[in-house]
């Protein structure tokens, strides 16, 4: 079982609902919720100090003020620290496909994922860290 | 002697009458008492013939008076001494008489004047022969027409004629005592040294000099030096000169013009040559021996028509005879096929001593005039506008379609720049600038223009411009080609505007995609997802009623999208015939005041109006009237939470003829530097905490530009945000006419 989960959704529903998803399957021990991407942020930068990072963030595209986008952009910097650790799912209501092309030019995002999760999806991930 | 008795009376008589002295005596009044016998050799008389007549009667009437006043001295003076006079000889010849008269009144055996004469014919004669020639010389002296002078051995003046000043101003006074090397050029002194010193050799010549007037003017002479014998040596020399600076001037004045002439005739480049009236060759050119190959000198005096028989009865032939016999100058062309294809064009002119000719190949000339013709031709004829310029681009011709295409004639446009006429206030100046580089660079180049018709017409010309250069690569002409693109440039235009607004279609085509994706697909997606945990969690649990809940709010959330959708597309479709009205500013505003009048007192908020109550916009009310609330409700929707919120509304009219409303807050403001790309995106929102789906800010531009207006923001965080919205206050015409 993975360690920590973050998830990050500006849309305060999908949030509740995915938490509650991947509760009921049971994929880590601690989850932590983030309406804003700067918050999560913050504390994945103070985290690598401390070696208390996430295993598993579950991100959201399409939000105010810090998108999905202007959040992985951010994080370039720390990409190696990262990789091997953390592992980056984007989860989005939006069937772009363009936007799932351009995650794959970063090499944090594993995977990519449509709202609403669903039980397969999360099983396969955690068939993946088994 | 005079009585000796050993002489007898006879004796007396023999000596008397042989001698060559005549003896007489006379009385008082002149009358002959004596005459010796001697008169009769002398004078032809017998004595006895003269006795009793006066001796004043036989003398000359020019001697007479003086013979009279010999007579009268003759009676207070023992003798007087006459001078030669004149009397008449028997043969009525006059004879020149000397004589000397003594009073021998008071002698008793005389009681007379004895007169002692001598025939001196002889001598008088010779005197006046030899006076008359010396005034001979004196004349050729004095009274020649050239100045004429005399030089001693020495060389120094010693006599000059009265022409003599006349040629070097120097009074004869002046000259006297002068050497004549002094009035001499120095560059000819040697030389005229030289020749006065053969002179005084003896040998007699003609030599020119230039010589010094006493003003230093420099004139040429001819001098003729003649060396002056007296006994046997020379004394001096006599020289005559003549001015011949003129002679000389003329004669240099034609060697000159010989001389330029003979160039000029050598320069030419075609052939020239001069025939005397035996046909013979007197002058060739150069071009001309070049011509047949020959050498000039060869040619020199050899008949034409022997040299080349074959042009014997050829026009030229015949030509040349016209013009020997006429005497006037002809032109004419000659064909020939040998040596080889040529049009010959000679000139034929008669001169003093034959003729001249001059002739040239002018097959190449005939040919460029046969294709200048055609071309003319197709210039002329072209629908196509053309336009001839000189180098700095005046018109120099056009062709009937210029005129019909732009309704100039010639004579309007000649020698103006074609674009002065044709360019009009909507001509694009980067198209006239591209224009004029590439007219300055002398290249072809092509361009599309719009220009104006004499009556004003716009009309859309493309340009086939091409610079014609001279031989050092100067432009010396452009020729301009123009074609009427207006139709096609009109479709092009429509094409435009119709990819123009096929772009903007699809650009909110993909806008709507994207809000399908990302908007609808949302709520939806969380209704499925809640929808599916539902089963799965205890119907009795906390966690089932908030589950419940969520999908009640994702659902009314879908509800409130498709709301907002509905509300935008019908936007959309409405903007192509949005009817736009006068609408007053002041009255909207009041009006939205009003409506939030709610917020704005349980808030505490300051609304500062200042609006012209005047201040008419062409504008959609219904439109206006939602701009202003969503503005109004975002300024109290985001306000600061520290402080009282300021709202302040103001209008001005600016010059470009719009007016410009400011809406302005003390609200918490956003940072600009994240903001300003997404603020007026349809569901962007930039705020956590308040309860926008960021439709408001996507409406107000949509309006805002279906009245052809824009909308501006600036924000500061924590000091507040400001809207400028900009309405055209005539924009009927701007929108009708799209």
């Amino acid at each position: 079982m993975l360690k920590r989960a973050f998830i990050i959704d500006d849309d305060e529903i999908s949030l509740f609902l995915t938490e509650a998803i991947l509760e009921e399957e049971n994929i880590a021990k601690e989850y932590q919720s983030y309406q804003y991407a700067q918050d999560a942020l913050n504390d994945i930068i103070e985290g690598l100090e401390v070696e208390k990072i996430p295993d598993i963030i579950f991100l959201d595209l399409n939000m105010p003020l810090m998108s999905g986008w202007s959040f992985l952009n951010r994080l370039l910097p720390y990409e190696n620290q990262l990789e091997e650790k953390c592992s980056i799912y984007i989860l989005t209501s939006s069937v772009d496909i363009e936007e799932e092309e351009k995650a794959k030019g970063y090499r944090l995002v594993k995977g990519f994922l449509h709202k609403p999760l669903e039980e397969s999806s999360v099983q396969e991930i955690k068939q993946h860290y088994r | 002697m005079m009585c000796d008795a050993n002489f007898t009376s006879d004796f007396y008589k023999a000596i008397v009458k042989n001698s060559t002295e005549l003896i007489s005596v006379l009385d008082q009044a002149g009358e002959y008492m004596f005459v010796g016998a001697s008169v009769e050799p002398v004078l032809g008389y017998e004595a006895h013939e003269l006795l009793g007549t006066n001796a004043i009667d036989y003398i000359h009437k020019n001697d007479a008076a003086f013979a009279l006043s010999a007579l009268e001295k003759i009676c207070t003076e023992k003798e007087v001494r006459m001078l030669p006079l004149r009397f008449k000889a028997k043969n009525g010849d006059w004879r020149w008489i000397e004589c000397t008269i003594t009073n021998m009144l008071d002698n008793e055996s005389v009681r007379g004047i004895v007169a002692n004469s001598r025939d001196v014919t002889q001598e008088v004669e010779n005197e006046l022969k030899k006076e008359q020639s010396q005034s001979f010389y004196k004349s050729l002296f004095h009274d020649h027409p050239d100045a004429v002078f005399t030089l001693n051995t020495d060389g120094y003046f010693e006599d000059a004629n009265k022409q003599f000043p006349r040629l070097i101003n120097y009074s004869e006074e002046e000259i006297k005592g002068k050497h004549f090397t002094e009035l001499v050029h120095p560059s000819y002194t040697k030389e005229v040294t030289y020749a006065f010193n053969k002179a005084l050799a003896g040998q007699a010549h003609t030599i020119e000099a230039l010589v010094l007037t006493k003003q230093g003017k420099e004139i040429d002479i001819c001098v003729t030096i003649v060396p002056i014998f007296f006994k046997g040596s020379v004394e001096g020399v006599h020289v005559i000169a003549r001015d011949i600076t003129q002679l000389k001037r003329s004669d240099r004045l034609i060697r000159e013009q010989a001389d330029q002439l003979n160039s000029v005739v050598e320069s030419i480049a075609e052939p020239f040559f001069a025939l005397d009236k035996q046909w013979c060759y007197t002058y060739v050119n150069k071009a001309y021996a070049a011509f047949l190959g020959k050498y000039r000198e060869e040619m020199l005096g050899n008949n034409i028509w022997e040299t080349y028989p074959q042009s014997v009865h050829s026009l030229f032939y015949y030509k040349c005879h016209e013009v020997a016999s006429s005497g006037l100058p002809v032109s004419f062309e000659e064909p020939y096929s040998k040596p080889r294809e040529a049009v010959i064009r000679f000139s034929v002119f008669p001169s003093s001593n034959g003729i001249s000719v001059y002739f040239r190949d002018v097959i190449e000339e005939r040919g460029l005039e046969a294709e200048l013709e055609k071309l003319s031709l197709v210039a002329s004829q072209t629908t196509n506008g053309v336009i001839i310029t000189d180098g700095d681009g005046k018109v120099e011709w056009v062709n009937n379609s210029f005129e019909r295409l732009t309704g100039y004639s010639f004579a309007e446009v000649l020698h103006k720049e074609p674009g002065e006429l044709l360019q009009g206030v909507e001509t694009d100046q980067e198209t006239v600038a591209r224009i004029r580089k590439k007219l300055a660079e002398a290249v072809p180049f092509s361009e599309e223009i719009l220009n104006y018709r004499k009556n004003g017409e716009k009309v859309w010309f493309s340009m086939i411009i091409t610079p014609i250069l001279d031989t050092k690569g100067h432009v010396s002409k452009f020729i301009a080609i123009q074609s009427d693109t207006t139709d096609k440039k009109r479709s092009e235009l429509e094409l435009k505007q119709m990819a123009s607004d096929l772009s903007i279609q699809n650009k909110s085509l993909q806008q709507f995609t994207y809000f399908i994706s990302h908007n609808l697909r949302a709520p939806v997606a969380n209704a499925s997802g809640l929808a599916a945990l539902l089963p799965r969690i205890d119907k009795n649990s906390k966690k089932f009623e908030s589950v419940l809940s969520k999908l009640q709010t994702s659902v009314s959330h879908l509800d409130s999208i498709i709301k907002d959708m509905n509300t935008i597309l019908s936007l959309r479709d409405g903007n192509q015939l949005l009817p736009l009205e006068d609408v007053n500013l002041s009255a909207v505003c009041t009006e939205v005041i009003n409506s939030l009048q709610e917020s704005i007192v349980e808030l505490g908020v300051t609304t500062l109006v200042d609006v012209d109550t005047d201040c008419v916009v062409q504008a959609s009310k219904a439109y206006l009237h939602n701009i202003f609330y969503n503005l109004l409700l975002n300024a109290i929707k985001y306000r600061a939470t520290d402080r009282k919120l300021i709202i302040a509304v103001k209008c001005r009219q600016n010059k470009d003829g719009e007016v410009e409303i400011i809406i302005s807050d003390n609200g918490s403001g956003m940072e600009m530097g994240l903001v300003k790309d997404q603020l007026f995106k349809l569901y962007k929102r930039f705020h956590l905490n308040t309860t926008g789906r960021g439709v408001g800010l996507f409406l107000v531009k949509t309006q805002v530009e279906a009245m052809k207006g824009r909308i501006e923001v600036d924000s500061t965080p924590n000091v507040g945000t400001s809207f400028k919205i900009y309405l055209k206050y005539n924009v009927e015409e701007s929108f009708y006419n799209r």
